[in-house]
């Protein structure tokens, strides 16, 4: 029989690869079948080349491995034969998945290769175990005092590949740990670079996987390295721990300073250079607090600027000089800013990971003065072309231009590289959603001119072509609702929006301009006395293709139009005449034509509004009809709505003296729509109205189910007394105090009743409500005095939360430098609402405790759960983790490392040396936590113990 | 750490696919996909750097995909996954790395990576590395182990290889004649390689390597 080697399968499917697809499948096929065959059979060698073609299929096609795939690769595992074991371990990461049986079997001989005296059998193994220890927790449970004995192995290949092997191996079994971690620590001290540089790779995985707490006492080791080492891959990774370790331990940025900035200013390895300047950012090395933070920041940002500048080089310098001056930007936002023009430039970068790079440096790099530059920037991405020029801050100059050109705007000019790559869906939802994240961050903290905001936020939906109608439909609203003085704008330019049949029907296909008609329709409702032409807006409103919007829009759209007809008539009640009445009527009837085809739609809340809104308008038409223009006597009402009738019989007879001339029915709109002006509610609103003192929540409403005997609560009127009212907050407070301290009064007024008095009362209230199946007494006497729950009187007037406007006013003050006080002058900081409505009585700054998150990243990882700082035997007891005062003045270093080494008793004595305070103030190491060392020191007692028993 | 390591050529063909954070076979093919899909799109002359915001990386602790989406998304915030490649001649080098990583020090460990399958094949081509690509797996395996890097040292790099390749040599010979070819290493390469045409022979010396 003829075996097909490896090299023969993969000639046949290059063979195979002209010919058809069902060809290929038929070859692959044949090959599975004889490789089933090889693999049942007794021959090792053959099974190992089934094994390998195996492999082979599997990385190219979507085949399942066959069946008992995983106990053919352990027996090929188990080969004595070197090279056959090498593809046994070479399959078994593809062959076997989660804690198997399979991986089971394995362990003996894995640890029969391990422990080979035979020094090129353990790198077999170990190459592979990585993969099978994160597989199988049970598996490093077992290994992991072998893989310990390996890292004292004579020959340094095996102790470096031992060493990467203890990382999953802890991953997945953390209590070894503990155990290992001074046996790791020694590797940073190996006679061979390879094994320091595993090390420094391990214990850089694990400080990012565990916090880097545990690792500072590593501190001396990795700092000798970091001044001793040429290997620039492992001054990368040092370089790295230290940015991780630094934020946890300031005094040592202080140590790292002279070798990082000699590093800096020698190297010639862009990569370690590159490196460097991040540690600085990302260490906190920058902080101005420190007399050379300023220095140092300056010679970072000029590096990454000069990448940046470095025009026609290398693209990945300026990829990651981007990077790191996002960083950057917190800490020394003035230094970035001079790179503005490059990194603006970035933005129209060919290359879409540098300009997504760049518009998130952008993003953060924002502040009042560059707003709107930056903003009209990223929106000429979006537009087309032609649009680039005439970019704003005009929104209806762009609307015009935009209805003159419309339609496929997009992808019309391919010759422009910069502008088609900006049309992919993916980059351009980005694009838009981080231009309104960044108007929109921290509450308009950045803007200072509400009115291109509406602007933007217009020409956003227009060009943008992704799906954000969303995002824009609350930015708008938003904007309206908190900022008074814009509205009259808005309503502006959104009316001319609303008669954009175009656009609406561009919107129906779910790209995103429903968000901004959306807004356009309820904005113009809502403040519909800023409307130019209420009737124009209505017919566009209720447009005749509006039936074929989404239900959500009609049924804002009647509401809308509702509300504009409301305001309409009672504007034109001023000054009646027959001309209005005319008008009056025409309005009517045309709004009742538009509504027609609503009456019959699906959608039950779009009916609800339209029947309810063309019912009061009937009504209105009827009295239209039997007014007689400028005659003095009232139009009764209809007779078919007697309800409304007498609703109106009332406030009707009042006016019967002065009877306007026009028909009242006009003002039965207005009204229910103005009764209150809608503001912006603050988020905490909820949760900073007061619960009524008394008032327990939690408490049962009926004690024991409502069986139970309740005593008189007579200790809670009397804590009633203590209130403190305080003082100040403007008039709402001033009646929230006065109404509380009646309420006061009343309950202690209750108190000057004797027990009797009251069960009297009770009794006789009882009496009074026995047969009223409204009122529920239990069959118990017992019964909570109503009195006793204060009413907190609920006013819907609007309360003028004076101190968010003010506190608005002052934070964008501050924003700006005294230098500027032109500028201020120019832009005065808009008065907007950033704070919105909080309940009477509730103090603005009131603080909600915010619920602690739970800390995912850190909880999850069974590593995570092993604080080197605490050992096991020990209770933590005098342990604050993040106190480093333990640290102390320290001369001693080499002895400590060499410490394992010592005999017991010397141990002792060192430790009994540590005690004592040093002398010489001179230089501070920093090198490790007290405490640990005793618990170190013990557990070398303990082993010595061992060995000598 | 390193995810994976991956290499394909223009047309998408997986010539080395090791993944060191565990996933099932069909969601390393699937990510292979996607990845060849995003960096074919880019065109020459722009940096090494994938920044792909569609791109789900499932990363180390979360192999069931799909349970936990949205702890994953938040470990990907975190772990900023990042794929960084270089283009020679008809292939790709790909790795995707975690934040522990530096960009430019990967992009030099790539260069290793090639250089080191340089000498160990004589003027690599992506012929060699498809009929012997138990051999590439050799040679990344003295680079990378689970993830991490193992040696940078080229010189060190191929004196392991090459120890490796004696052992497996002196090993296959003292076994049955019925030797797999495959294992024949460097000595019975030659044959295979001389016949085809297609492949670019001479990429690595092309760019100067």
């Amino acid at each position: 029989m003829f075996e097909r080697t490896l090299q023969d399968l993969i000639r046949g499917l290059r063979a195979h690869k002209a010919s058809s697809k069902a060809q290929e499948d038929a070859f692959i096929a044949e090959a599975m079948v004889e490789i089933r065959q090889e693999l049942k059979g007794k021959d090792m060698a053959l099974k190992a080349e089934g094994v390998l073609k195996i492999c082979y299929l599997m990385m190219l096609y979507p085949i399942p491995a066959p069946p008992e795939f995983a106990f053919h690769v352990v027996e090929v595992m188990s080969s004595p034969r070197y090279h056959l074991k090498q593809i046994g371990y070479l399959a078994a990461p593809m062959a076997f998945s989660g804690d198997t049986e399979e991986v089971v079997l394995t362990v003996n001989g894995i640890k029969k290769d391990l422990m080979s005296p035979h020094v090129p059998l353990p790198p077999i193994p170990l190459t592979a175990l990585p993969h099978l220890l994160s597989l199988s927790p049970s598996l490093s449970t077992t290994l992991h005092p072998d893989l310990l004995h390996l890292l004292t192995h004579s020959s340094p290949r095996i102790r470096k590949r031992a060493v990467l092997c203890l990382l999953p191996c802890w991953e997945a079994f953390p209590e070894g740990l503990r155990e290992g971690f001074p046996r790791l620590r020694e590797r940073l001290q190996d006679s061979d670079q390879g094994v320091v540089g595993a090390t420094v790779g391990v214990v850089m995985e694990l400080a990012r996987r565990q916090g880097g707490k545990n690792y500072l006492p590593l501190a001396p080791e990795l700092f000798g390295i970091l001044t001793g080492s040429t290997n620039n891959w492992m001054l990368i990774k040092v370089v790295k721990l230290f940015a991780i370790l630094t934020p946890l331990e300031p005094r040592l940025v202080r140590k790292l300073l002279p070798p990082i900035t000699s590093l800096i200013s020698s190297t010639s390895a862009i990569s370690l250079l590159y490196e460097c300047v991040r540690t600085c950012i990302v260490g906190g090395m920058l902080d101005p607090d420190r007399a050379e933070g300023e220095a140092l920041a300056r010679v970072c940002v000029e590096k990454l600027g000069g990448y940046l500048r470095d025009e026609g080089g290398d693209q990945n310098l300026r990829y990651i000089a981007l990077l790191a001056m996002v960083k950057i930007i917190p800490t020394h936002p003035a230094m970035v800013a001079e790179y503005q023009d490059q990194i603006m430039e970035s933005l129209d970068d060919p290359d879409v990971s540098i300009r997504m790079r760049a518009l998130e440096l952008v993003t953060s790099m924002v502040d009042r003065e560059n707003l709107q530059t930056i903003a009209d920037q990223l929106l000429s991405h979006l537009a087309p072309p032609e649009q680039n020029t005439s970019a704003l801050p005009s929104a209806v100059a762009s609307l015009t231009a935009i209805a003159n050109q419309l339609s496929p705007t997009a992808a019309k000019d391919p010759t422009i590289t910069s502008t088609s790559v900006s049309l992919s869906p993916a980059y351009r939802l980005l694009l838009t959603q981080k231009l309104l994240s960044m108007i929109t961050h921290d509450t308009y903290v950045n803007v200072s001119d509400f009115e291109w905001v509406i602007s933007l936020a217009i020409d956003l939906a227009y060009v943008s072509h992704v799906d954000v109608g969303e995002n824009i439909k609350s930015l708008v609203l938003d904007v309206v609702g908190r900022v008074k003085s814009v509205r009259e704008y808005a309503v502006g330019v959104l009316e001319k929006v609303l008669g954009d049949e175009d656009l609406r029907a561009r919107g129906r296909d779910g790209t995103g301009e429903d968000g901004l008609i959306e807004a356009a329709i309820w904005t113009c409702g809502e403040y519909s006395s800023y409307l130019l032409s209420p009737l124009s807006a209505i017919s566009s409103i209720l447009s005749p293709t509006l039936h074929l919007s989404s239900a959500p829009l009609i049924s804002s759209s009647i509401q809308a139009s509702a509300k504009i007809f409301g305001h309409y008539a009672a504007s034109i009640s001023s000054n009646w005449s027959s001309d209005k009445h005319d008008e009056a009527k025409a309005l009517v009837s045309s709004i009742k034509s538009g509504l027609e085809p609503f009456l019959s739609i699906g959608d039950i809340d779009v009916q609800e509004r339209a029947f309810a809104f063309n019912q009061l308008l009937s009504f209105v038409q009827a009295d239209l009809a039997n007014h007689v223009a400028p005659t003095k006597r009232i139009s009764s009402a209809d007779n078919d709505m007697p309800e409304i009738e007498g609703g109106f019989a009332d406030s009707s007879q009042k006016d019967d003296d002065s009877s306007p001339p026009y028909p009242k029915s006009l003002f039965l709109f207005e009204p229910l729509f103005t009764s209150h002006e809608l503001n912006a509610v603050a988020y905490k609103a909820q949760e900073a109205v007061r619960i009524p003192e008394g008032l327990d929540l939690d408490g049962e409403i009926i004690l024991g189910g409502g069986f139970g005997a309740i005593s008189e609560d007579e200790q809670s009127e009397e804590e009633k007394t203590a209130i403190d009212l305080g003082e100040g907050g403007g008039e709402g407070m001033e009646e929230l105090r006065r109404v509380l301290r009646e309420q006061d009064r009343k309950g202690k007024r209750r108190e000057g009743e004797t027990k009797e008095e009251r069960a009297a009362r009770r009794a006789a209230r009882k009496a009074k409500h026995k047969d009223d199946p409204y009122y529920l007494y239990d069959k118990n006497d017992n019964e909570e005095d109503i009195d006793d729950i204060p009413i907190v009187r609920l006013d819907d007037t609007e309360i003028v939360v004076e101190e968010p406007t003010s506190k608005a006013k002052g934070s964008g003050k501050s924003k700006k430098g005294k230098g500027k006080e032109k500028e201020k002058i120019k832009a005065p900081p808009p008065v907007f609402d950033r704070q919105g409505e909080l309940p009477e009585g509730s103090t603005s700054d009131h603080q909600i405790k915010a619920k602690e998150k739970p800390d995912l990243r850190r909880s999850n990882s069974g590593l995570a759960a092993i604080d080197l700082t605490t050992s096991g035997q020990r209770t933590p007891k005098s342990i604050a983790p993040g106190r480093y005062e333990e640290y102390k003045v320290d001369d001693d270093l080499p002895e400590r490392i060499i410490a394992p080494k010592l005999g017991a008793d010397e141990v002792s004595q060192q430790k009994h040396n540590d005690d004592l305070p040093v002398a010489s103030p001179g230089q501070i190491e920093v090198v490790k936590v007290k405490r640990k060392k005793k618990g170190e020191t013990k557990k070398k007692k303990k082993e010595k113990q061992i060995i000598d028993g | 750490m390193i995810h994976a390591v991956l290499i394909f050529n223009t047309h998408g063909k997986p010539r080395l696919s090791k993944f060191f954070t565990p996933l099932p076979p069909l969601v390393q093919q699937s990510l292979i996909s996607q990845i060849f899909s995003l960096i074919s799109d880019r065109p020459a002359g722009v940096c090494n750097f994938l920044d792909a915001p569609d791109l789900v990386f499932p990363t180390p602790g979360v192999s069931e995909k799909g349970k936990e989406i949205g702890r994953e998304k938040e470990r990907r915030e975190e772990d900023d996954t990042r794929v960084i490649y270089r283009h020679y001649a008809t292939l790709y080098f790909v790795f995707v790395v975690d934040g522990a990583e530096s960009e430019l020090g990967i992009l030099d460990l790539i260069q290793v990576f090639v250089e080191s399958l340089d000498r160990s094949f004589e003027n690599v081509c992506e012929l060699d590395l498809i009929f012997h690509f138990d051999e590439v797996h050799h040679v990344l395996s003295e680079i990378i182990q689970g993830g991490l890097v193992l040696e940078t040292n080229i010189n060190e790099i191929s004196a392991c290889v090459q120890a490796a390749s004696r052992n497996r040599k002196a090993s296959a010979a003292s076994s049955n004649p019925l030797i797999p070819s495959a294992l024949a290493v460097p000595g019975g390469r030659g044959g295979s390689r001389g016949g085809s045409a297609d492949g670019a022979r001479k990429w690595l010396a092309a760019i100067g390597v």
